[in-house]
């Protein structure tokens, strides 16, 4: 891999599924030291795009890269720097140590100690048998796992479904303190607000390809999250509360405002043209 | 490091995978030991000597079904979309998890189910019972010439048919060159198993055997119309050499075991090879 390449590329990559197009001439690139966000909605290929970064599809034209190896290769080179946690899985019927144990004999990058602890701070029991334990606990134990595996990539397909509110406070730490300078990580998720505080950039599918790929701060540059008391003309997207209407506006002071994922997200939805041509530049 | 092949990585597959699987390779094991032991009691009851030749092939039946079933036990999930995420992902290429289920299905579990049976069968003769079982049939499970031995004994017990007398001394005499010893056609058959077992995702058994008969329907009709054209041919030339009759099935069986034996399960091993390199998860 050269050295200023991104860490997964995806160029012109056409899928589909028999005769249902999922992706046509799709081109986008992560770059490590990132958490990028996966929003899109149902069925619009969020799981499907994490399925070919970690060679589990085969695209049917173009080409998806990680740290330089195409990923429909299963070139074990790639596949040790790489993790994919499924939104749905099928626990194994063997203790979560021994599952940690043999998983990662492969992975030279494992830290049993941290595989532990993070057990603890999720709170699960780590000796218990794997397909014996709560869906959330079976996730939380795979979260752990993949994180004290230090891949250079991290493909998480909805992390914070079947985990309860602390949990998800948990996950949001763990994950954010495991990010380092050399990861890449990418979660699909639905549950934006799960995640707003620790996913950026930011990435929006439709099922034309995507409408957006782009950093927090470039959306508040380019984006205005406001509340006032009359609907603009330019808003991109609105909702009315008690406090007047919250609204989605061009940010042609640049002034400052949180991104709200959610409104950004139904503003892409409803403008997705205007916020293609918005966010290419 | 090769993407295709590293020993060391090979050796941590195999590894990796008789951890997750020693349970069922266990199981499975203990199966065939209570099947052969309720056999033993039965012969018991009924109070009669049981010859070697009866029990040698007991064994060998008893280690051909579990074993053909192993594959279905043993990689059941590896090629379904949900399940086999896990084995998809994991850092070794599609030759080492190739070899990987060659080495444990076709090496670790025959070999270990039949000595563990063997060692059964010989415990069984110490036993000081009057009906108990006497001699040993390791001979007949590790050397093609004994089992042969055994099974043309057999014969010439139940027929006395001098024509066929010679016929099968003669049979015998051009299988021995060519025949494996019961074990190593246990593993070479397994091939075909582990194929169909990777090539099918639902109802892995039930396709198997649907395949299976079909198979056997298409080579039941090839072989009776090759036995009208022969007998058609025999009326025709009623002065034909008998000796060349001989020598014509002789052939035909020759080439019958060199394809069974030899060409069958390497053709479904690479094949195997393929199917694994092609799933889409």
């Amino acid at each position: 891999m050269e050295k200023n390449e991104p860490t997964v590329r995806i160029e012109n990559l056409r899928f589909s599924y028999r005769k249902h197009l999922v992706f046509e001439n799709l081109s986008m690139s992560l770059e490590a030291g990132r958490i990028y966000g996966l929003l899109g909605e149902n069925g619009v290929g969020k799981t499907t795009l994490l399925r070919i970064i970690s060679g589990l599809l085969r695209p049917k034209s173009g080409d998806c890269s990680v740290l330089g190896i195409r990923s429909s290769s299963r070139n074990p080179e790639m596949l040790k720097d790489l993790y994919f946690i499924p939104e749905i899985f099928i626990a194994p019927p063997i203790p979560v140590r021994r599952f940690a144990q043999s998983n990662s004999l492969l992975y030279p990058g494992y830290d049993n100690a941290m595989f532990e602890r993070l057990c603890r701070t999720f709170e699960v029991d780590a000796s218990s048998r794997f397909d014996r334990l709560s869906q959330g606990q079976q996730k939380k134990a795979l979260i752990s796992f993949a994180l004290a595996l230090n891949t250079r990539v991290l493909l998480m397909d909805e992390p914070s479904n079947g985990l309860d509110i602390p949990s998800k406070t948990t996950l949001r730490r763990v994950i954010s303190e495991c990010a380092t300078e050399d990861r890449v990580i990418v979660i699909s998720t639905h549950q934006v607000r799960d995640l707003e505080n620790l996913i950026d950039p930011i990435v929006i599918l439709d099922r034309e390809g995507m409408i957006l790929n782009a950093s927090v701060e470039d959306i508040s540059k380019k984006l205005l999250f406001t509340t006032a008391p009359t609907l603009s003309p330019e808003a991109y997207w609105s909702e009315s509360g008690l406090n007047g209407y919250y609204q989605v506006l061009p940010n042609r002071d640049e002034a400052d405002s949180r991104v709200n994922l959610e409104a950004l997200f139904n503003a892409a939805l409803k403008n997705k043209e205007t916020f293609k041509t918005l966010f290419s530049k | 490091m090769n993407a295709t092949f590293n020993i060391r990585r090979q050796g941590l597959t195999i590894y990796k995978e008789l951890q997750e699987k020693y349970m069922i390779i266990l199981t499975s094991i203990g199966i065939i030991l209570m099947i052969y032991l309720a056999i033993w009691a039965l012969n018991l009851i009924d109070g009669e000597p049981v010859s070697t030749v009866a029990r040698a092939v007991t064994a060998a039946t008893i280690l051909s079904i579990i074993g053909c079933l192993a594959p279905f036990f043993l990689y059941k999930n590896e090629n379904r979309r949900m399940e086999g995420v896990f084995y998809a992902v994991s850092p070794s290429s599609t030759l080492e998890k190739c070899i990987s289920m060659l080495v444990i299905c076709s090496v670790i579990f025959p070999l270990l189910s039949t000595v563990l049976l063997m060692s059964l069968d010989s415990l069984l003769t110490l036993m000081p019972f009057e009906a108990s079982y006497s001699g040993s049939i390791w001979g007949c499970m590790f050397s093609s010439k004994d089992f042969l031995n055994t099974i043309t004994a057999g014969f010439l017990q139940l027929n006395t048919d001098p024509m066929a007398l010679n016929f099968a001394n003669r049979m015998f005499d051009s299988m021995i060159p060519l025949a494996v010893p019961p074990i190593v056609g246990l593993a070479l058959s397994q091939s075909a198993f582990v194929l169909l077992n990777m090539l099918f995702r639902r109802h892995k058994i039930g396709y198997t055997l649907l395949t299976l008969l079909g198979i056997w329907v298409i080579a039941v009709v090839i072989s009776v119309i090759s036995a009208i054209c022969f007998f058609d041919n025999l009326q025709n030339n009623p002065d034909i050499d008998p000796e060349r009759i001989y020598q014509w099935l002789i052939t035909l069986y020759k080439a019958a075991m060199v394809f069974s034996t030899y060409i069958f399960p390497i053709a479904c091993w690479v094949l195997t090879y393929f199917r694994i390199r092609r799933i889409q998860y």
